[in-house]
């Protein structure tokens, strides 16, 4: 396949990135929001490492596309949740600095990109045990399952962080 | 890289191996010959590792930011507003008595039943209240509330309508209003279960104030400090066979049986779940006569009843 040239990258982004403005307003709901991400899509396409245009653009674009709204929803929960955190713990101090906004959305999304593919009581239990400190035991009662299924669920979320992180997928 | 990648299987043990150093009395030299029986178990293992530290490294504000994105229930419906406002009203009405829970509670309640005992209830306002086995309540009517508080173990509630009476059952975990309705409340191990068996019943956390969840036929919730949880519906059928003196279940781990069975004995069946664990039962098992009920397991499936000694009864994998 021919590498990527120049004319070949506007011809192809005149061909569709009406298309793919459509289709993530469509998806994103909102304008701004879509044109940046419109802007990212095509230039992860000009970073690609084997230079050839993708077979099928279209579904290429809806793919990358959909990746970085999934990403930036991601961000978003994690500063929404952020903010609130500050609000409610250090209630009428200064705001916090945008570093420090920008170093929490990092960090709270990476982990909730191992997080959030878990189903709810895995994750509860895993959460319980690890940002309280609650044991087997207290897990179970809090729950309404058995030890041992408490066991299962800590030993699937563990597993399911792993291949999160490290798996075929990971980014 | 020398030994390449962990295996699926190998990640799985990996994370097994996690969870068993969370308890006490694990066994550090099988973990250890496990780690150097393979470098990519100590690969998987130490990953996990770096995984767990990352988020137990996490400063307060993260942890709680955290919290709030995974752990509280979500997806809550938002048609709740004109009912919650009386949910809230009894909800701070409590609050405002600082109320206590004090272990010798139960012995003082309203209403209560023996162990083994099943027990009905008709209140002066003509709703019928069915007591399980070591259940304890306390019962308010009034002109513009009808309360009930549980205490402890489990009630059934057949309501009879009166609009300008809600009718609250509370715990220390949660209210759940009829809103013209049968369904049941049980106490368990710090944490509210509600099961709907007709019309709907409006149920709400007391740690989370606005947290609400309406309740149709044959759906469950559990609510704890932690919030709401929904678990998976119930054949009504099924729900309320207790109340005429049977447990009724549809293919349950045997131990989770017996576990419910010893709810109504007074000398429990000790059995070891781990080495029941594959087991399962569906039917119907008399309350009031569990004995019967645990003889009728000994002859359906490959388990002996070992009455050895009459005062704890064993039940162990033939």
């Amino acid at each position: 396949m021919p590498a990527i040239t120049a004319p070949d990258f506007d011809a192809f982004y005149r061909d569709h990135a009406n298309w793919l403005a459509v289709w993530l307003r469509r998806h994103a709901r909102c304008g701004h929001r879509a044109a940046d991400l419109a802007q990212d899509t095509f230039c992860r396409l000009l970073e690609r490492p084997d230079l050839s245009m993708p077979d099928n653009p279209r579904r290429y674009l809806a793919t990358v596309a959909r990746r970085l709204l999934i990403d930036d929803s991601r961000r978003q929960a994690s500063e929404r949740a952020f903010l609130e955190a500050y609000c409610l713990l250090l209630d009428g101090e200064e705001a916090p600095s945008p570093e420090r906004v920008a170093m929490a959305v990092a960090e709270l999304a990476a982990l909730a990109r191992l997080l959030e593919e878990l189903p709810p009581k895995p994750r509860r239990a895993f959460l319980l045990n690890r940002l309280d400190g609650l044991s087997y035991a207290e897990i179970s009662a809090e729950l309404g399952v058995s030890v041992s299924m408490v066991k299962q669920y800590l030993a699937r979320a563990l597993a399911h962080c792993y291949r999160a992180a490290y798996g075929p997928d990971a980014a | 890289m020398k030994g390449g990648e962990p295996t699926a299987a190998m990640v799985e043990q990996a994370a097994a191996w996690h969870v068993r150093v969370g308890e006490a009395d694990h066994d550090e030299t099988a973990l250890d010959q496990w780690l150097r029986a393979d470098p990519r178990h100590r690969l998987a293992f130490d990953r996990m590792t770096g995984i767990l530290d990352r988020i137990g490294r996490q400063p307060a504000l993260e942890r709680k930011a955290l919290d709030m994105m995974f752990r509280r229930p979500q997806q809550q419906p938002r048609d709740r507003r004109p009912l919650a406002g009386a949910a809230l009203a009894v909800l701070l009405l409590a609050g405002i008595g600082g109320w206590q829970w004090p272990a010798l509670k139960p012995h003082m309640a309203d209403e209560r039943s023996a162990v083994g005992e099943l027990r009905q209830v008709t209140l002066s306002d003509r709703s019928q209240l069915v007591l399980s086995s070591d259940t304890a309540l306390d019962v308010a009517l009034e002109a513009g509330a009808r309360r009930i508080d549980l205490l402890a173990g489990e009630v059934m509630a057949e309501v009879a309508p009166d609009p300008a009476a809600p009718f609250t059952i509370v715990t220390p975990e949660m209210t759940a209003q009829a809103l013209g309705t049968r369904y049941s409340v049980r106490r368990e191990a710090g944490t509210t279960l509600v099961t709907v068996l007709e019309s709907k019943v409006l149920a709400c956390a007391r740690a989370l104030a606005n947290q609400c969840v309406t309740l149709l036929p044959g759906q469950r919730a559990r609510i704890g400090t932690a919030g709401i949880t929904r678990l998976p519906d119930i054949d009504p059928a099924l729900a309320d066979a207790w109340t005429q003196g049977w447990l009724a279940v549809e293919d349950w781990p045997l131990s989770d049986l017996l576990a419910e069975l010893n709810r109504w004995r007074a000398r429990p069946v000790r059995y070891d779940p781990a080495a029941l664990a594959g087991l399962r039962v569906s039917g119907h098992y008399p309350l009031n006569d569990t004995d019967r009920a645990l003889a009728a397991l000994a002859a359906s499936l490959p388990v002996m009843l070992d009455r050895g000694n009459p005062e704890s009864p064993v039940i162990r994998r033939r």
